[in-house]
């Protein structure tokens, strides 16, 4: 999906695509590197995703970020890189739904085929991820961490967790890692500097009673999952910040506001002054109220750079909110828009400026997210199993794959095939068993549903697509801890 | 009173209160005999037992076009 440049002698890498954990295991982080050349922010979100294990299912939870400005990318952006270029992005988790482990009342989970089918949020691969990716911005003061007392046990805590989850993985005892690192290089660096910062005796004290805790605790009975389990639960409870993206806009009625996004509370605002108090933070909607945003230049002198978002809602309503550029406009346009096909429709985009190249195609053939097959035979259930209908859906494991799901009769019962189509690195797809390539999935379809196929002496045709539904429930759409009783069951 | 005051100041500045880690895994030891799993999932409100999400092994069928057949004389394989 990327054009290589045509020299053909090697170009020193100018984009670098960095991740915070490999599946390769030894090493704790990871780079891919590009020559220059035009990158689509999606494309690139799908080499890291492969290179971490990340399934198809998962992946939607992702964006590319930024360190330098701490800017997130829209899937369609495209990086365009020549020689002199030099870009570093990172592969992080921009999507997280709290209390996605828990099983009991306030759970957040995958809606299943029907009820007691649920499934998690997240697989053990994404959370290994999110376990690395917020260890870092932890340890590394990403995120700035109260310094109450309570804060400060819970660090420690964290730090107890950390420090036996390196032993248990490099297969030492945990007091060996005690008396080779620092345990404060397992604290947050704001809390390091306050430890350094008491005297002497009062330093001693507290890495004595860690020293007598670490002791203690290296005789639990645990997992390395389960240490990060806990160390992920500890920090959802420690701050929000590690899930809340805040974006600073102008209001024509109330001028400078606060604007915070979270799974659970959707869009809220305060005013500048007020950010640090949470009974101030009003709802202005949630993902679901939102029918479409638009993106276009405030027409103001002296301020070009700034940009009106137009977000409509369901009450016929609309908001306008003033970003200072248009990168942060579309950054905020595209969370909501990804919140909104993880909470509302898996195969709608609210924003064409930053709609998804990947879901744009979908949509445009009426091909289904990485739904299992378990749901596509239940759809076409539900369908009547009627001969020549089928289902198109990308493939909940490979990226570059896709299947035709449909009915057939065999005697008295009916059976289902599932057809691969393959996406090459080209672009070009192909029907398995087919003979012919083609540059879309609309023009394969087309060609194909004229004819007549053949599999296991069972002869039939594609005639009928049958498109997903609009909010349709599947293991594609989340149910928010928060919004269990509120959200409508399906009407299919 | 006045010299107590002051000998709890002192005390305060010399021996302050600190933070520890044992006070946030409360009953680990006491009460679930440190079994970190068992605890994890009482304190936490019951947690997945089963953690991926099990996909189906996917078979894809195979397929002929009939038309590409008769068009084509079958390839060896």
């Amino acid at each position: 999906a990327h054009h290589e440049s045509s020299d053909t002698r090697p170009a020193a890498p100018v984009l670098r695509l960095h991740f915070y954990h490999s599946s390769q295991g030894a090493a704790d982080t990871g780079t891919l590197s590009y020559p220059p050349g035009d990158y689509v922010a999606e494309e690139l979100c799908i080499d890291a995703a492969k290179a971490c294990c990340i399934s198809p299912l998962y992946y939607n939870l992702f964006s590319l970020f930024r360190e330098r400005d701490k800017l997130w990318f829209s899937p369609n952006h495209v990086f365009r890189l020549d020689e002199s270029a030099s870009e570093d992005l990172f592969f992080r988790i921009r999507y997280y739904f709290p209390g996605w482990y828990s099983s009991g009342a306030s759970r957040a989970y995958r809606y299943g085929v029907k009820k007691g089918s649920e499934s998690p949020i997240l697989d053990d691969y994404v959370m290994t991820y999110l376990f690395s990716q917020w260890r870092n911005d932890f340890v590394n003061g990403v995120v700035r961490i109260s310094n109450s007392h309570e804060s400060q046990e819970e660090c420690l805590g964290m730090a107890v967790l950390d420090m036996t989850r390196t032993a248990k993985e490099r297969q030492m005892s945990p007091l060996d890692i005690y008396h080779n690192t620092s345990y404060k290089s397992f604290l947050p660096k704001d809390m390091r500097n306050q430890i350094q910062d008491c005297n002497f005796l009062t330093r001693k004290r507290i890495r004595f009673r860690f020293k007598r805790f670490i002791q203690q605790f290296s005789q639990c009975r645990t997992t390395v999952r389960d240490l990060k389990l806990k160390y992920l639960i500890s920090i959802e409870s420690l701050e929000k910040t590690f899930y809340t993206e805040t974006f600073q806009v102008r209001e024509p009625a109330s001028g400078q506001l606060i604007i915070l996004v979270a799974a659970d509370t959707g869009i809220q605002w305060c005013r500048e002054k007020l950010k640090d108090s949470d009974e101030e933070l009003q709802t202005l909607c949630d993902f679901h109220d939102v029918t479409d945003i638009s993106i276009k230049q405030a027409c103001k002198e002296g301020a070009t750079e700034s940009r009106l978002v137009t977000i409509n809602k369901q009450d016929g309503k609309n908001l306008e909110l003033e970003f200072p550029s248009l990168f942060e406009a579309l950054s905020f346009a595209s969370l909501v828009d990804g919140y909104y096909r993880l909470t509302t429709d898996a195969h709608h985009y609210l924003c064409k400026e930053v709609a998804p190249p990947r879901l744009v195609e979908a949509i445009s053939c009426h091909c289904y997210g990485p739904i299992s097959m378990e749901f596509a035979v239940s759809r076409l259930q539900k369908c009547g199993d009627k001969r020549g209908l089928y289902i198109l859906r990308c493939s909940p494991k490979d990226f570059n794959k896709y299947f035709l799901t449909f009915p057939v009769e065999v005697f008295d019962t009916v059976d289902y095939k599932h057809c691969q189509i393959t996406r090459s690195a080209a672009g070009e797809f192909n029907l398995s068993g087919t003979k012919r390539n083609f540059s879309s999935l609309q023009e394969l379809l087309s060609c194909y549903q004229k004819e007549t196929v053949r599999s296991d002496g069972i002869v039939f045709q594609f005639s009928k697509c049958c498109p997903p539904q609009s909010k349709e429930k599947s293991c594609l759409l989340i149910c928010r801890s928060n919004k269990g009783s509120e959200v409508p069951l399906s009407l299919s | 009173s006045m010299l107590l005051s002051h000998h709890r100041f002192l005390i305060k500045k010399l021996w302050p209160a600190i933070p520890i880690p044992d006070s946030k895994f409360q009953d680990l030891f006491t009460v679930y005999g440190g079994d970190f799993k068992e605890w994890l999932g009482q304190t936490s409100g019951s947690l997945w037992v089963t953690s991926p999400f099990i996909l189906s092994e996917e078979c894809p069928s195979p397929l002929e076009v009939l038309s590409e057949l008769n068009l084509c004389p079958p390839l060896s394989s």
